[in-house]
C-alpha cells in the first residue's frame, strides 16, 4: 500500500465492511423522544450552587480565575473575540488591501472530466479613492480594473491582448462598490444571527469563527454575479485572529440556483487601514494599447425593417435547415483503424489555460487532414457509400460524423479525430453538388471550426499565430457566399440575419488576416444595407470597425460583443469564429453570439 | 448541509428531531471505534447507541459545538472500553443481513482490523475526517460544513491523515 488512491480504497471498502444498523436511529430517537429537553441551563446548575455555596470554594475560584487572567494577559494567552469591538473597528476603516479567490467545479462528470477554475485577485479599496483588481494569471500580470470615484469613470486593462476599455461610474457601479466588499460583508454577517464555529488554525495563526446560512448577507464582492442571484446551500463563514481580533478569512459557498456548478469566493491576506498611494487608483494606461468599444447595441426595435430582423432572428437556431433530415446511426463506424472507446481516469482542469493546453496537446496527436484525406474518403466510399448520396443524405451524414465527434470528447480527445476529418469530407462533396446552397456552406464551415481553433495556447502577443485553415479555406468559402449576398442585395433581395452572421465573420476573418482594405469595403456594405435589412441596431459598431480597418490596427474586431456562454462551456468551445455553433446539444437554444443581446441572452 | 454546531443548537433550542442527522452523521463512526475495541457487530451497535443516547443527555455540557464530532467520538472509545471490560468477547453472532451493509458476517478481516487499528491512531481531527469522508461518505466540502472547517483545512487534514497512514503501513511491514 504506497499511493494515496490505494489507501481511499481500502478505507472505503474498511467503511463499507463496518456497515450501519438500522435499529441505532430508531432506539437512540425513541430515547430522544422520551428524555426531557436538554438545554444550557439544565443539568449543570444545581451542582454548581452546591459547590460555589461554600466560601472557601468560592475564594479559591475567585483567586484561580484571577491568576488565570493574569497569565493569560502576560503570555497573550488565548482570548476569546469580542465581536462587538471588531465591528466597531471594521466600521471605522476607510482604505484596505485583500485577496480574492473564486472556485467553482462542475464536480465530476459523466464524460468524465471535472471543470474548475480559479482565480485570484489583489484589490485595493479606499473609500476616497475607489478600487483598483490587480488580476496575475500564470504569474504575469493579467488585467487592472479600475473603479475611480474622483474621475467618475471605470477602465479595465487586459494586458496579454494590450487592450483596454473606459467606461463612466454610474449610480449602480457607485452602489455596487459601496457594498459589494468584505467590509460590508463582514459588517452585515456580525449584525445578523450566525453559529460561532469556535476555534481552529488558519495557517501558523489561531483564529475563531462564525457562520450563517442566511441568503441575505450573499454580495458578490466580484461584482460578476447578480444582485438578485438566486442561490443554494449558501454558507458564510468569516475567521477572525484571536491576536489582533481582525477578520483573516471572509468565505462563501454556493451554487446558483439550477446550476451545477458549486463556487466558493475566498478573501484573505487582509492589510486593514493600510494607507494606500492616490497614484494606485491612476489608470496606467502603457502607450500602444487599443481602446476596446464594449457596449453593446440598443436591441430596442423601432422602424419595420428592424422589427422584421428581430423576428426573423428567433425564427430557429443557426444551422437549423437540415434538422428535419433523418440522421444515420454512426455509434458502430469505425474509421481509420481507430478504436474510438478508450478508457482512462477522470480528468481534472483547473482554468481554461488546461482546458486549452489538452485541447492542443491532443490535437498535436492527431495526423494532420491531408495525411489521411485519401484513406479517409476510400473508407467513406467504402463504409458509407458517400458517392451515392444525395446532397441532403450527405450533410445529415456529415452532421451525424461531427456529433460523433463532439459525443467522443471533440477537440479533448485523441480519439475522435477520424469523425471531425470524415464529417469535413462529406460536406466537401455535398458543397461541390450544391454550392450555391449557403445553407451547406454554413454546414462545412461548421464542420471545419468544430476541429480547429483560431489560434494556440499559449497566445504570443508580439506574433498572433492564425490558424491558415480560417484564414485560407474558412475566408474563400465565405467570401462565395457573400458575392451571392451583395448580387442578391442588388437585385432587390432583402438580406437576411443569416446572411449579417456569415458577412460579419468574414470582416472578423479578414481582420486576423490583416487584409484590412477588404474589411473596410465589407463593413461598408453592411452599413449601406442597414435600413433595408434592419440591422441598424449595430450602426456604431459599424463605424467603430471601419475605424479599426482604417488605421490597420493590429488586432482585428470583433463586429459585436456577445455575453460568454455559461462556464465550462465558454472556455471549451472558444477560440472559434463567432458562428461557431458546437454540440447539437448545445446548439439547441443557442443564437450565434453576435445576436445574442436580442433575446438578453 | 447543516453543520455540528448548527444542528447542536438546534436541538438545544427544542428541535428534537434534529439530533437524528447526527445519528445518522456518525453511526458508522462510532460502530468503527467500537470494532476496534472488540470486532464485533453486536457490541458495535451497542456502543453506538449508547454513546448517542448519553451525548443526547449531556449535550448542554459541550462548550463547543463545533467539537460535538470529536466529543461523541471520545464517549464511543471510553464507553467502548468500559463494556469491553464487562465481559469476555462473545462468540460470533449470527447474520443480520437486514440490518447490516456489509456481507461480512460479525468480523473484519485481518487486513481491514489492521487499517481500523492505524486509523485510531490517527490525531482526532484527522480521525473525525478520515471516517467522515470514507466511513460515511461525506465528501470534502461535506465535511468542511459539517465541521465548520475550511475546505482548505480538510484537504490537509486528509492529506496528513494519508500520510500518517502511509507511514504507519510502512512501519508495519520492518
Amino acid at each position: 500500500m504506497t499511493d494515496n488512491k490505494d489507501i481511499e480504497k481500502k478505507l472505503k471498502e474498511l467503511g463499507h465492511a463496518i456497515g450501519t444498523d438500522e435499529t441505532t436511529l430508531e432506539k437512540v430517537m425513541g430515547f430522544v423522544a422520551i428524555c426531557h429537553h436538554p438545554s444550557k441551563r439544565r443539568g449543570t446548575s444545581l451542582i454548581w450552587r452546591i459547590i460555589m455555596n461554600r466560601p472557601m470554594i468560592k475564594l479559591s475560584c475567585a483567586a484561580i480565575i484571577a491568576l488565570a487572567v493574569i497569565v493569560a494577559i502576560h503570555f497573550g494567552g488565548a482570548s476569546s473575540v469580542a465581536f462587538g469591538e471588531v465591528l466597531d473597528k471594521i466600521r471605522g476603516i476607510d482604505s484596505y488591501v485583500f485577496r480574492i479567490r473564486q472556485i467553482e467545479t462542475t464536480g465530476p462528470r459523466a464524460d468524465g472530466f471535472e471543470f474548475a477554475t480559479e482565480k485570484e485577485t489583489t484589490v485595493y479599496r479606499s473609500e476616497k479613492f475607489g478600487a483598483m483588481d490587480e488580476t496575475y494569471w500564470n504569474g504575469e500580470l493579467f488585467q487592472r480594473y479600475y473603479r475611480s470615484l474622483l474621475k467618475g469613470e471605470c477602465a479595465r486593462i487586459c494586458y496579454p491582448l494590450e487592450s483596454y476599455e473606459r467606461w463612466s461610474l454610474n449610480e449602480s457601479l457607485v452602489r455596487t462598490l459601496q457594498e459589494k466588499h468584505p467590509q460590508q460583508i463582514i459588517v452585515k454577517v456580525l449584525e445578523g444571527r450566525y453559529t460561532q464555529l469556535g476555534r481552529d488554525k488558519i495557517g501558523a495563526i489561531d483564529v475563531e469563527g462564525v457562520q450563517t446560512r442566511a441568503p441575505g448577507i450573499f454580495v458578490d464582492p466580484t461584482g460578476y454575479y447578480d444582485r438578485d442571484l438566486a442561490i443554494d446551500d449558501f454558507v458564510a463563514r468569516v475567521w477572525f485572529d484571536i491576536d489582533t481580533q481582525m477578520p483573516v478569512w471572509v468565505e462563501f459557498c454556493f451554487t446558483p440556483h439550477g446550476s451545477t456548478l458549486s463556487k466558493t469566493i475566498v478573501m484573505d491576506q487582509f492589510q486593514w487601514a493600510k494607507a494606500l498611494d492616490p497614484n494606485r487608483f491612476e489608470f496606467s494606461i502603457p502607450a500602444g494599447f487599443s481602446l476596446l468599444d464594449q457596449a453593446n447595441p440598443d436591441s430596442s426595435p423601432e422602424t419595420e425593417a428592424q422589427v422584421s430582423f428581430v423576428e426573423n432572428t428567433q425564427s430557429g437556431p443557426y444551422l437549423a435547415d437540415f434538422d428535419h433530415l433523418d440522421r444515420p446511426d454512426l455509434s458502430a463506424l469505425i474509421l481509420l483503424g481507430v478504436d474510438p472507446n478508450i478508457s482512462r481516469e477522470p480528468i481534472r482542469f483547473v482554468d481554461i489555460n488546461e482546458i486549452w493546453q489538452a485541447q492542443d496537446q491532443c490535437m498535436a496527436q492527431w495526423p494532420a487532414f491531408d495525411q489521411v484525406r485519401d484513406q479517409l474518403t476510400q473508407e467513406l466510399r467504402e463504409k458509407l457509400k458517400i458517392d451515392a448520396l444525395s446532397v441532403e443524405a450527405l450533410v445529415a451524414t456529415g452532421i451525424s460524423l461531427r456529433e460523433r465527434f463532439w459525443t467522443l470528447n471533440g477537440c479533448l480527445s485523441e480519439v475522435s479525430y477520424p469523425y471531425a476529418y470524415a464529417g469535413r469530407i462529406v460536406l466537401e462533396m455535398a458543397h461541390e453538388k450544391a454550392p450555391l446552397r449557403m445553407e451547406v456552406t454554413d454546414q462545412l464551415v461548421e464542420s471545419i471550426i468544430s476541429y480547429e481553433v483560431l489560434w494556440p495556447y499559449p497566445p504570443n502577443p508580439n506574433r498572433w499565430a492564425r490558424n491558415p485553415l480560417y484564414t485560407g479555406l474558412v475566408t474563400e468559402l465565405r467570401f462565395q457566399q457573400f458575392s451571392r449576398i451583395k448580387q442578391a442585395a442588388a437585385q432587390g433581395q432583402v438580406p437576411t440575419w443569416k446572411d449579417l452572421i456569415r458577412t460579419c465573420e468574414l470582416a472578423e476573418i479578414l481582420g486576423y488576416a490583416a487584409r484590412y482594405e477588404e474589411g473596410l469595403a465589407i463593413t461598408e456594405w453592411l452599413r449601406g444595407q442597414q435600413g433595408i435589412a434592419g440591422w441598424s441596431f449595430y450602426e456604431d459598431k459599424f463605424e467603430t470597425t471601419e475605424r479599426i480597418f482604417t488605421e490597420k490596427r493590429k488586432y482585428a474586431c470583433r463586429l459585436f460583443n456577445e455575453p460568454d456562454d455559461a462556464y465550462p462551456e465558454a472556455y471549451r468551445y472558444s477560440r472559434r469564429v463567432c458562428s461557431f455553433q458546437g454540440p447539437g446539444t448545445r446548439r439547441g437554444g443557442l443564437r450565434p453570439r453576435h445576436l445574442r443581446h436580442i433575446e438578453g441572452k | 448541509m447543516q453543520s455540528d454546531a448548527e444542528i447542536v443548537v438546534a436541538v438545544l433550542d427544542g428541535n428534537k428531531e434534529a439530533f437524528a442527522i447526527l445519528v445518522r452523521r456518525y453511526e458508522q463512526t462510532l460502530r468503527g471505534i467500537a470494532m476496534q475495541v472488540r470486532c464485533d457487530r453486536e457490541f458495535a451497535a451497542d456502543v453506538s447507541q449508547q454513546s448517542f443516547m448519553t451525548a443526547y443527555e449531556k449535550l448542554p455540557t459541550l462548550r463547543n459545538s463545533a467539537a460535538f464530532g470529536v466529543w461523541i467520538m471520545r464517549i464511543a472509545r471510553r464507553y467502548a472500553i468500559e463494556l469491553a471490560k464487562r465481559g469476555p468477547e462473545p462468540l460470533p453472532p449470527p447474520e443480520r443481513p437486514a440490518n447490516n451493509r456489509s456481507k461480512h458476517n460479525g468480523t473484519l478481516d485481518e487486513e481491514k482490523q489492521q487499517l481500523l487499528s492505524f486509523v485510531m491512531k490517527l490525531p482526532k481531527q484527522e480521525k473525525q475526517v478520515v471516517m467522515l469522508c470514507y466511513f460515511a461518505d461525506h465528501k470534502v466540502r461535506e465535511v468542511a460544513a459539517i465541521t465548520g472547517r475550511p475546505i482548505g483545512t480538510i484537504t490537509k487534514q486528509l492529506s496528513r491523515a494519508h500520510q500518517h497512514l502511509r507511514a504507519l503501513f510502512e512501519e508495519s511491514k520492518q
